[in-house]
């Protein structure tokens, strides 16, 4: 496991540390504290729209681009037998890294409602068990197709325009929590299709690194 | 003015795979053989029928820009796999490249080699998980001794924030904290300061005898005149081809550079294989079996340095200036 870790840490900058693990989390909830004020149980639902928004901007300073015909070349990596093995390692680890972000964020988010307000979690507005998986669930999901997507640019304005969807998707993924009656099946289901996504998002980025070896 | 004959690479034998050329007794031994490399790409193609690069010296790739070294040595790393023929490494049955035969071979080659936002510490991070030969100790004591990063080596610098100079240092220091048996380098001299070149080829010649014979060094040049105290054997590469490759001290018994006058400048033209004409006189390069053609003129003989051989060479192959 630690092997792992490191193997996704070499490739992210301080910077990106800091971003990610640091600056994100408390601009989201801060944004969602904010949120809570005006629209009590509102917070939670704009944290998980705008997490993968983050996610995939933050996406461009690690993976950006990755599955691009001009990707990075990483030539160093290409001269050990353990670079693609490093790679696809990597690749997975940010993916679980994301999934573990949303679990924590919102599931911290939802323990600060819950005893801020000193009520329990459906009346404090953070909804049941279920909801909150289907909030970080559908949050996931979004930012693991997202960050499928933007990886084919480069540009940071794709990968924006990126976001802009991913967004879109994560509200309409809302708007069906309203519907959905039997929210743990959705959720299993958002959990089968967000592993699935996931080894197709590995699985592209491999396959590109693999294509470089060869000229096109 | 006589020479003796000159013997052909393949003849050459040695005393023991540890000496130097010219001691006899037993064929060299091979750190590294291709048969039949072809590779095509827009319009270039390499091809090499044959290569061997002799265990236990340094080489030099030489030629002009695009003249395919760097497509040569990618391929030789396992950098590039889209191409036809067969490769033996250290004397193995099996073909190819695999992952054994990376954690013996250190490359060091210009481009996208690091990725850009990675720091000195996380290169020795990297390579730690990337090979399992990789020795953090040796890592960091190359980087203070090479001043990578300013003294005291600030490891929290980035690659891109790195001259090209302290990029090349550090890319040395990842491959020389390796146990490995062979070195290919991409141009490692273009980027570094005279000084440093210097001390690249004691590090060429600290990391052979290391090795005892068993470890090779095989490196591409524009620099010949820097790296030549290092070279013991030169391939000549042009547009895709080898067209001239030896031990250099054979190299230099098989080429003779004459000095001439200048009244005798259009008849030694006949015979000699480069020339330049002034209106003093004539240099350049001529065969040793050529020599006796220039009998009953005044001129002067010389041991041709290895860039004078070079240039001769790829003047007499190069396609530059010539129409299509």
């Amino acid at each position: 496991m630690r092997k792992k870790i490191k193997s996704y840490l070499v490739f992210t900058s301080l910077w990106y540390r800091f971003g990610v693990y640091l600056a994100i989390p408390a601009v989201l909830a801060a944004i969602g504290l904010l949120i809570e004020r005006g629209l009590p149980g509102g917070g939670l639902i704009v944290i998980s729209v705008l997490l993968p928004v983050a996610e995939i901007i933050s996406d461009s300073w690690l993976f950006g681009g990755i599955q691009t015909k001009d990707s990075m070349k990483l030539e160093y990596l290409k001269t050990s037998g353990q670079g693609k093995e490093l790679i696809r390692t990597a690749l997975w680890t940010d993916l679980f890294r994301k999934l573990l972000s949303a679990i924590v964020i919102m599931a911290l988010f939802s323990l600060a409602m819950v005893m801020g307000k000193g009520e329990a979690p459906e009346a404090a507005g953070t909804g049941g068990f279920g909801s909150l998986l289907y909030l970080v669930l559908l949050s996931w999901l979004v930012s693991v197709l997202g960050t499928f997507v933007s990886r084919y640019a480069s540009l940071v304005w794709i990968n924006l325009i990126v976001s802009y969807g991913a967004m879109v998707l994560a509200m309409l993924g809302i708007f069906l929590l309203r519907l959905a009656e039997h929210i743990l099946l959705i959720d299993l289901l958002f959990a089968i299709f967000g592993i699935l996504m996931s080894t197709v998002a590995v699985k592209a980025a491999v396959e590109r690194v693999e294509r470089s070896y060869h000229d096109e | 003015m006589s020479k003796k004959d000159v013997k052909t690479t393949k003849e050459i034998q040695f005393n023991d795979k540890t000496d130097r050329p010219g001691q006899t007794a037993q064929m060299w031994q091979k750190a590294l053989q291709a048969w039949n490399l072809k590779k095509n790409f827009k319009g270039f193609q390499l091809s090499v029928p044959g290569l061997e690069l002799p265990k236990g010296f340094a080489t030099a790739l030489i030629g002009e820009n695009g003249a395919g070294k760097t497509t040569l040595l990618n391929i030789l790393t396992g950098i590039r796999l889209d191409y036809k023929g067969e490769i033996s490494y250290f004397g193995r049955q099996e073909k190819g490249i695999d992952a054994s035969v990376q954690e013996r071979i250190g490359y060091t080659g210009p481009g996208s080699y690091f990725l850009p936002q990675w720091t000195i510490r996380q290169v020795e991070e990297i390579s730690g998980l990337l090979f399992d030969n990789f020795h953090k100790d040796r890592y960091r004591a190359l980087c203070e001794e090479l001043g990578i990063g300013g003294s005291g080596t600030d490891v929290s610098k980035q690659v891109k924030s790195l001259s090209d100079g302290n990029r090349m240092k550090l890319m040395l220091a990842a491959v020389l904290a390796r146990d490995t048996s062979l070195l290919i380098l991409d141009e490692p001299a273009s980027p570094l300061d005279p000084l440093m070149r210097d001390r690249l080829c004691d590090m060429i010649r600290n990391y052979l005898d290391q090795g005892g014979g068993e470890k090779t060094v095989f490196f591409s040049t524009h620099n010949i005149a820097d790296m030549e105290s290092v070279t013991d054997y030169a391939i000549i590469l042009e547009h895709g081809n080898i067209v001239e490759e030896g031990f250099v001290e054979e190299l230099k018994e098989k080429y003779i550079c004459v000095k001439g006058e200048a009244a005798d400048a259009e008849r030694a033209g006949e015979a000699m294989f480069s020339m330049h004409r002034s209106a003093y006189g004539f240099e350049g390069i001529c065969l040793a079996r050529n020599l006796e053609r220039l009998a009953g003129m005044d001129i002067t003989l010389e041991t041709p340095t290895l860039s004078q051989i070079a240039v001769a060479v790829m003047k007499a192959n190069t396609n530059l200036g010539k129409k299509a």
